[in-house]
């Protein structure tokens, strides 16, 4: 599944990138493959998604761009 | 003192560190106000340089570098750090380098300090955020840390200044050059790199390899080595600094390990805060509620200071024009100069408020909220959640705003929020707009509450944002891509803080300084030209004008106004100026103005500002003595000396308020959009646009309402 397809506080592991560029930024943000991340908060009308990373910090990407980062959730 | 010849006499130091790790904190707190924008070379980033006065009597010059999350670098701003790493011939290039590291972003902060550690500029590093840090149970073992990282780490807290007789004891210490680690290249394309270019480690060929387009220091055959490079080896190079990344940020987790111990978190006091601040409804109800409040203090707050600084003006030029002796000098310090500066400080309690709210804002962590619930409105029009403080900015001034939009990393939205800003109604139309209100819009309240006046001027700035928001639709559509830029949008929202006043007060010290400098010298010396061309004429042009004056005051045909007052307008009329403002009077017939009102426009390409002054100007040169009337009660009483009618009637003074909404009449914002394009072209298309937006707006609603 995608990172828009969660909940607001859901968590899951980041499994794939398909935007390389994304990938790489938010590696650089220490947010990599692998790691866990949490739905922080959505913005409205297909806004702005919010995420909390493992070390805590809140990200927020475009819903476009969220399409495009794989999860798999934990239960 | 003898020194070793190893031995580096510090002069230059550096702060590095990621975006809200509290490196500009630290940097306030060490440099106070002795600190100033040195402008980068070759791109538009500035960095804030300032003087470092240690407790051991020594000055340093410390440099403010951008905030990066790496040296794998994805903007202009973050290309600045590999110049001064990478570039030996740098002029920033500093002797040493104090990372910033954020006690609540370790692995992150630690990524950084690696990368930075295998380059031979000597490091220390300050451990910020460890109040914070300690609140949410995350416990540090320096001792062990700087083992392991082989680091000077320092605990130090930005906004306090704790720990800085510590840092400054460490820097007083004497550094020596790192001992070279022996080069260690694995890749075959990084070999054959090497046989061209001197690396200093296979993070540098990977830094090379990757951003070699947009590194200034290389030359243009370096750069075709390293094109030829990444194809003959077929390098992805998006993979390769991803790749390292990685492998860098699980290093830092294991060094972690070993010297960090976190305590469970509780639920932490932001994210109860963001339940509200970023919730769909409350969050924007709040919002608005705190940009009425924004613009109510700009308003309000700012009209009696500005009321002091007019009348204080006005009295300290009677005052000079009584008691200086009356020669060409005193006029044009009077009518000129005092008048010029006097144009200018009257805006700065605008600015001060504006930019108080809007740096506590932005310090609080608020400003990211607002972004995030704004990006998809804004992206809409091609715009960016990170447009609205600029487009905000922009109703006090068009140049710290257009400033403002360097925090935007891609291109296309960065140039259309610059290209639409202009059109946000700034301070400087204010007093045009106030002006011709009182003139023509009666003072009465509608249904009892709202002030008909007021209510027009709210309609201009709504008038102006609706504007900005539609042209920049139009240059969504026109604008293409920046081929080299891919970045995506990726923002931080950062933990509450309670905003530090020592940072506030020096961001309204800089803003405000750099309109009263930057905007005053064009202001200033406006205001000379204007004056030396409406007191001089061709030559006898004067002098004919005041023979002619006086036969009309004698044939009697105008008994309102007195002998001064024709000589003062006949020798207007003939003066250079004159001149030019009847040769385009025939241009700006069809939006109802005269030749006067033509070089009140004229003069106000430089600034808006200048209208009223000119007009001042134009209604007081050679006034006569004792009669100090204002502006406002000239404009009333000005009548066409021909058909006897009212100069400035309901559809001229609309039709200007027109004008001067949609009009590029900034000649400092053309020169800060040159800057930040790098490139005439976008501020000429911003003139032309904005000028014929202006001109057609003014011409309809002179037809529609005359």
């Amino acid at each position: 599944m995608v990172l828009t397809e969660l909940k607001t506080g859901e968590k899951g592991i980041i499994t794939h990138f398909n935007n390389q560029q994304l990938e790489l930024q938010l590696t650089n943000m220490g947010c990599p493959t692998g790691s866990t991340i949490e739905l922080y908060r959505k913005a409205s009308m297909g806004g702005l998604i919010s995420i909390r990373t493992e070390d805590g910090n809140l990200l927020a990407i475009r819903k476009s761009e969220a399409m495009h980062l794989n999860i798999e959730k934990n239960d | 003192m003898i020194s070793s010849p190893s031995d580096i006499k510090l002069q230059k130091i550096a702060l590095l560190g990621n975006p809200n790790a509290g490196k500009s904190s630290l940097f306030n707190t060490l440099t106070g106000l002795h600190q100033h924008t040195g402008n980068y070379p070759g791109v538009t980033t500035d960095i804030n340089v300032g003087k470092w006065k240690t407790g051991q009597g020594e000055t340093l010059e410390l440099s403010d570098l951008p905030g990066i999350y790496s040296l794998f670098a994805k903007s202009e701003d973050e290309r600045v750090v590999l110049d001064v790493i990478l570039d030996k011939n740098n002029s920033y290039r500093p002797d040493l380098i104090i990372v910033v590291l954020d006690a609540i972003n370790l692995k992150r902060s630690l990524m950084l300090m690696e990368q930075i550690n295998r380059f031979d500029l000597p490091i220390i590093a300050v451990m910020n955020m460890t109040d914070i840090a300690e609140s949410r149970g995350i416990k540090i073992d320096y001792t062990q840390l700087q083992k392991l990282t082989g680091v000077k780490t320092i605990p130090i807290n930005a906004r306090t200044g704790k720990g800085r007789k510590e840092l400054e004891e460490q820097v007083n210490q004497k550094f020596s050059k790192k001992e070279k680690p022996q080069l260690l290249l694995e890749e075959s394309w990084q070999k054959e790199l090497s046989s061209r270019i001197k690396l200093e480690n296979a993070l540098h060929a990977r830094i090379l390899i990757s951003q070699y387009e947009h590194l200034s220091f290389l030359g243009e055959e370096d750069k075709a080595f390293l094109k030829s490079l990444q194809k003959k080896y077929n390098l992805d190079t998006l993979q390769l600094q991803t790749e390292d990344s990685k492998k860098c940020l699980n290093r830092q987790s294991l060094l972690i390990k070993e010297c960090v111990k976190t305590e469970k978190p509780k639920v932490s006091r932001t994210e109860r805060t963001d339940k509200v601040l970023m919730h769909p409804v409350a969050g924007f109800i709040i919002f608005f509620a705190l940009l009425l409040l924004v613009f109510q203090a700009i308003f309000n707050l700012a009209s009696y200071p500005m009321e002091w600084i007019d009348q204080g003006f006005g009295m300290l030029t009677t005052w000079l024009s009584a008691n200086l002796p009356e020669s060409m000098l005193t006029d044009l310090f009077t009518e000129g100069i005092i008048a010029g500066i006097g144009g200018i400080v009257i805006f700065v309690p605008q600015i001060v408020i504006l930019f108080a709210l809007l740096t506590i804002l932005e310090e609080s962590g608020y400003m990211s909220r607002v972004m995030f619930l704004t990006d998809k409105t804004m992206s809409r029009f091609g715009l960016n959640g990170k447009s609205i403080v600029p487009l905000i900015s922009g109703a006090a001034c068009a140049i710290p705003a257009i400033m403002a939009t360097r925090s935007i990393s891609n291109w296309k939205e960065r140039l259309t929020t610059i290209m639409v800003t202009p059109l946000i109604s700034c301070s400087a139309r204010l007093p045009v707009y106030i002006i011709f209100i009182s003139l023509v819009v009666p003072s009465i309240s509608v249904w009892g509450i709202f002030s008909l006046q007021s209510l027009v001027l709210t309609s201009l700035y709504a008038g102006g944002f609706i504007a900005a928001l539609l042209s920049a639709i139009v240059f969504n559509k026109l604008l293409k891509k920046e081929p080299g830029s891919k970045s995506v949008f990726v923002m931080e929202l950062p933990s509450y803080k309670l905003p530090q006043w020592r940072t506030v007060f020096i961001n309204i010290y800089k803003k405000t300084g750099a309109f009263v400098f930057e905007a005053g010298k064009i202001i200033i010396a406006i205001s000379i030209i204007l004056w030396v061309l409406a007191s001089y004429g061709p030559p006898g042009a004067m002098q004919t004008a005041e023979k002619e004056a006086i036969e009309i005051f004698e044939s009697g045909t105008i008994t309102e106004t007195g002998l001064d007052e024709i000589i003062a307008s006949k020798q207007l009329e003939a003066s250079y100026m004159g001149h030019i403002g009847h040769f385009i009077e025939p241009v700006i017939k069809p939006l109802g103005y005269d030749w006067k009102i033509g070089i009140a426009l004229l003069a106000s390409f430089a600034a808006r500002e200048v209208f009223v002054s000119t007009m001042a100007t134009i209604y007081s040169v050679g006034q006569a003595d004792g009669a100090e009337e204002t502006l406002l009660e000239k404009l009333k009483t000005e009548k066409n000396p021909e058909t006897g009618e009212l100069v400035f009637s309901t559809a001229v003074s609309f039709s200007l308020l027109i004008f001067y909404l949609f009009a590029m009449q900034c000649m400092a914002t053309l020169a800060i959009v040159q800057r930040e394009t790098k490139s005439w072209k976008w501020p000429m298309i911003q003139l032309i646009y904005m000028t014929l937006l202006a001109y057609f707006g003014a011409f309809v609603t002179f037809q529609l309402l005359s």
